[in-house]
């Protein structure tokens, strides 16, 4: 007997074609299911929060450092051989900070407009720019309090405040020398306790007080050399007399002046 | 009535197997094609070029290179800052930086345009015919008491389909 089969009949086929749909149908399922995910996932894009923040908690230091730079310049002009400042120097300084931290300031709101931005560089203390000069311990330093809101971004209430500063410290320990020259140390440190380790002899000046002229007069410098932690050693041309009252201009690179005023012991 | 040949009795199983497959592989096929959402794709290559941007700007700040080109405004500054950008960005990016500058008067901060010279690596057809672009901007003070604004657009070469 010859055996025929019809394909229009032959049904044992079917179940591995149904099956193959029916993984299909659940495949295709998922992949719409795992679409969707990602879709909603774009909700949650890249907003740059800390790349603005960062960038306008960075530029405030340089336009305070700025301000500072400029205000301890303005005051320092007014210095006379006598040793003293004009105040009125103290207080064109401290006014072209504070305008010129307004531009920087209206500056800033009208870069990141599309931001939705709205932020105040306000004074921390009363004054802008803080100048104690003319002591062993003497600093120059600016304060301001950041606020910024970011309505664009979802951000609000940020704050921060800002120091940049100069100090300098004369070790009063450590003065030696002879008949011709004087040596003494003295360490810098900026903002936040950093410590300044870039000065150069260019960044110097030393005066000693001639009483008998009754002025301050310059001296050179022999030697400058860094000794690590923000510790200086100076020596210069000046004997190493007690009592003999000095004075010493020192200038970081951000252009910030601190005078410090000191008495060899 | 269609005969099949007695030596060809495997021949149906093979043809469901092989329609099977067909219909499983089209399937996973589709499926992966929905996968990748050419929307997404687009929106995180935009994402990363604005990362990008930020970073190389914060990077040309921190390094003292806007400083010694903006700051300083030599002649041929715009130059000398569009090597420097071409040196730090991938080759497959285009760049546009336009630079700002602040300017003060009664109580007023405008912005007016600094740059002499466009500070690009393309023309306008790059960024109109990228599939993304992107765009940062940065606030930078100069040491000479200036205040610029840095807007930096950043688009990936090919065209849109």
């Amino acid at each position: 007997m010859t055996t025929r089969r019809s394909l229009l009949r032959c049904r044992s086929g079917q179940f591995i074609v149904i099956t193959a749909l029916i993984i299909g149908m659940v495949a295709m399922a998922s992949a719409v299911f795992l679409y969707e995910t990602q879709v909603y996932e774009q909700h949650f894009r890249y907003r740059p929060y800390q790349d603005v923040v960062m960038d306008l908690e960075n530029d405030v230091k340089r336009a305070l450092a700025c301000s500072l730079a400029n205000a301890t310049i303005t005051y320092n002009k007014t210095w006379s051989p006598s040793g003293t400042w004009n105040p009125a120097g103290f207080d064109e300084g401290e006014s072209n900070a504070e305008k010129f931290m307004q531009q920087w300031q209206l500056t800033a709101i009208n870069a990141f407009a599309g931001l939705g931005a709205n932020l105040m560089a306000s004074n921390s203390c009363k004054k802008l720019v803080n100048m104690t000069w003319a002591r062993p311990d003497s600093i120059s330093s600016a304060n301001s309090t950041l606020k910024v809101n970011m309505t664009g971004l979802g951000m609000f209430s940020w704050q921060r405040n800002i120091t940049v500063a100069l100090r300098i410290t004369v070790n009063m320990s450590s003065f030696a020398g002879d008949a011709s020259v004087t040596n003494l140390t003295f360490r810098a440190i900026c903002d936040y306790q950093m410590i300044v380790n870039d000065l150069s002899n260019t960044s110097v000046r030393l005066a000693f007080y001639d009483i008998g002229q009754a002025k301050y007069t310059n001296v050179s410098l022999l030697y400058f050399d860094y000794r690590g932690n923000g510790v200086y050693i100076v020596e210069v041309n000046k004997s190493c007399v007690k009592g003999l009252k000095m004075m010493m201009w020192v200038q970081d690179r951000r252009g910030i002046l601190t005078v410090t005023g000191f008495t060899i012991p | 009535m269609i005969e099949v040949p007695k030596d060809s009795k495997g021949q149906l199983r093979v043809i469901e197997a092989v329609l099977a497959t067909i219909i499983i592989f089209t399937t996973f096929a589709s499926a992966t094609y929905l996968l990748k959402s050419h929307r997404t794709w687009a929106t995180r290559h935009s994402e990363e070029l604005e990362k990008i941007a930020y970073n190389v700007m914060q990077r040309l700040a921190e390094s003292g290179a806007l400083e010694a080109t903006v700051g300083d405004s030599h002649p041929g500054w715009e130059l000398h800052l569009k090597l420097l950008l071409e040196t730090v960005l991938p080759p497959s990016v285009y760049f546009n930086l336009t630079v700002l500058v602040s300017r003060y008067q009664l109580g007023t901060a405008t912005l007016a345009a600094y740059n002499g010279e466009a500070i690009t690596n393309g023309n306008s057809d790059s960024f109109a015919k990228s599939p993304e672009v992107a765009s940062s901007t940065y606030i930078y003070t100069c040491e000479k008491a200036k205040i610029y604004v840095l807007v930096l657009q950043l688009a990936t070469g090919g065209e849109i389909q």
